[in-house]
């Protein structure tokens, strides 16, 4: 496994492709706080929270499906597997190896533009406020964009489609859940929608929303499909023929 | 050594490989041969693992490429030029190849270094042509100094510099014992180049030779220019052998009466006829391919059933 994880981290390092997403993954952080800074309204005043910061990591969590999306599709295209399979004993390494390199990148690029992000928001002229409660939710975040990375990089595997894999967990966000949960009708499913539940765990945390009934629902919800779909996409990348 | 046995594939109705029985001896360049579509890539993916096989199997050196516990050391392929990521240089793919075989970096520029693409090595794989492509990717196959090579057409694509390098590389390569299996439509290339030769067409195995054996058995007429060609025509036909040609030089046709060409010497010598040139007809490794996959090519000029 360890063989897998060297290979897949030059794997990823040597693209400039990488460089540019890692660029934009820390700016979507950290951008948005200094422009406020810069464009600074007394009208709106009051300092930077968790809240704010969190619309920063929505962008953020966008680029990051854009990301493992696009680079898995292409390095299977490439024919990654492959080399992959021919010169490691389990298939199932360079799957693994691919999630936790992704993974790492992605938290790694989360925590230099959150602490650009915070940086930015000292010098914002009413400043930063941050309570326990708003460091939980920006860990919560990290760990639902990290599941949905997951997700985008699994429908890759599965689909071995650039396209897909980019487009269909971003429309399905915010597009097919938005409308679900405009129709009355399906009411009682929307707390089941991963979007909707994953944004349910982040009001929650930050004790904006309903504190009625558990989070058991909503992390099931989250949950659920990621599994599902690496189930899927283990099962696929070691039995199907390779690309 | 690489053995394959009863091996089939299918993908759904279509039945691209079937019941293919064959060995690639230690030592030797083996020809692996069929017209577009004969399930040649297949066969060779199935024998890497790279493909299910729907059933029968495939062994390096006794047991499946999976079986080895580093995988690199037993097999080493090339099957698709497209198996590069376009903005990766050809170091760092071949920098990743090797990490990914448990191979340090070093390995990676040395066998850069083995197929002459040092220079090369900080460019991008899109800006490589498909020659320089087919270097590097028999660069990948030989990272781990595997013990058994499957090259699917690495010819392709090559200048006459790069056809000799790869010719007088893998020769090296059988002299020094590997298992050596390419794939290659150049026939005559194959001629040349291969010890032993396994033609498939339509997924089926067509048969399996010495290429001595075959160029031998393949010998169907001689080249002769005497001082009277018209006599010795009129002689061979009397005699019922087939003769075309005029004054400059007949072509006959072996039969039993002139089996070969000492036979054709020896009726020259008995008519007295001062012989100026003789010689085997070339044999064509083209023309025993034609033979042997026309009826069992999927691709064919004008064909109805396409």
């Amino acid at each position: 496994m360890n063989l897998a994880i060297r290979a897949e981290r030059l794997r990823l390092l040597s693209l400039r492709s990488t460089a540019v997403f890692a660029t934009l993954l820390v700016c979507s952080c950290v951008a948005p706080i200094i422009l406020m800074g810069l464009i600074y309204d007394p009208a709106y005043q009051g300092p930077i929270d968790a809240s704010d910061l969190g619309k920063c990591v929505s962008i953020f969590h966008v680029l990051a499906i854009a990301f493992t999306g696009t680079y898995t599709a292409t390095e299977i295209r490439s024919g990654s597997p492959a080399i992959s399979f021919l010169t490691q004993k389990h298939r199932q390494s360079s799957l693994i190896a691919q999630y936790v390199v992704t993974s790492v990148f992605l938290t790694l690029t989360y925590l230099v533009g959150m602490c650009l992000s915070l940086g930015a928001a000292l010098f914002y002229p009413d400043g930063l406020v941050l309570n326990g409660r708003g460091w939980a939710y920006l860990g919560l975040y990290a760990v639902i964009v990290l599941l949905w990375s997951l997700i985008a990089t699994s429908i890759a595997v599965i689909t071995r489609s650039i396209a897909v894999a980019v487009a269909a967990p971003i429309t399905w966000m915010l597009l097919i859940e938005q409308l679900i949960v405009q129709i009355p009708m399906l009411e009682e499913i929307t707390p089941w929608l991963p979007f909707t539940a994953s944004h349910t765990l982040l009001t929650r945390t930050l004790g904006e929303g309903s504190a009625v009934g558990t989070t058991v629902p909503s992390t099931l919800a989250i949950v659920i499909p990621v599994l599902v779909l690496i189930g899927t996409a283990s099962i696929l990348h070691s039995k199907r023929d390779a690309p | 050594m690489i053995s394959v046995e009863h091996l089939s594939k299918h993908y759904r109705a279509v039945t691209a490989v079937k019941d293919v029985t064959f060995t690639v001896p230690n030592g030797v360049i083996t020809g692996f041969l069929g017209p577009n579509g004969a399930g040649k890539s297949t066969t060779m993916r199935a024998m890497l693992g790279l493909d299910r096989p729907t059933s029968g199997i495939a062994l390096i050196d006794g047991q499946p490429l999976s079986g080895h516990d580093r995988p690199a050391t037993a097999a080493g392929a090339v099957l698709d030029t497209s198996w590069f990521h376009p903005g990766r240089t050809g170091l760092a793919h071949l920098k990743i190849a090797a990490a990914s075989a448990g191979l340090t970096s070093r390995s990676a520029r040395d066998a850069l270094s083995t197929v002459g693409m040092t220079s090369a090595a900080h460019r991008r794989v899109g800006a490589y042509s498909l020659g320089m492509k087919q270097r590097l990717g028999l660069a990948t196959a030989m990272l781990g100094r595997p013990r058994n090579i499957i090259l699917d057409e690495p010819m392709n694509g090559l200048d006459p510099q790069g056809m000799e390098w790869m010719r007088t590389y893998l020769r090296s390569l059988a002299d020094q014992g590997h298992a050596i299996l390419i794939s290659s439509h150049l026939l005559v290339e194959m001629q040349t180049l291969a010890d032993r030769l396994i033609i498939i067409g339509q997924g089926r195995l067509l048969g399996q030779w010495e290429t001595a054996d075959l160029v031998v058995a393949q010998r169907r007429a001689a080249r002769i220019s005497t001082q009277d060609n018209a006599y010795l025509a009129a002689t061979l036909s009397s005699r019922g052998v087939i003769t075309e040609g005029d004054a400059e030089e007949l072509r006959v046709t072996f039969d039993e009466t002139i089996p070969d060409t000492v036979a054709l010497s020896r009726v020259c010598k008995e008519l007295d006829i001062l012989i100026t040139a003789l010689g085997d007809e070339p044999t064509r490794l083209e023309d025993l391919f034609l033979d042997l996959t026309s009826t069992s090519s999927d691709y064919t000029a004008g064909d109805e059933k396409q």
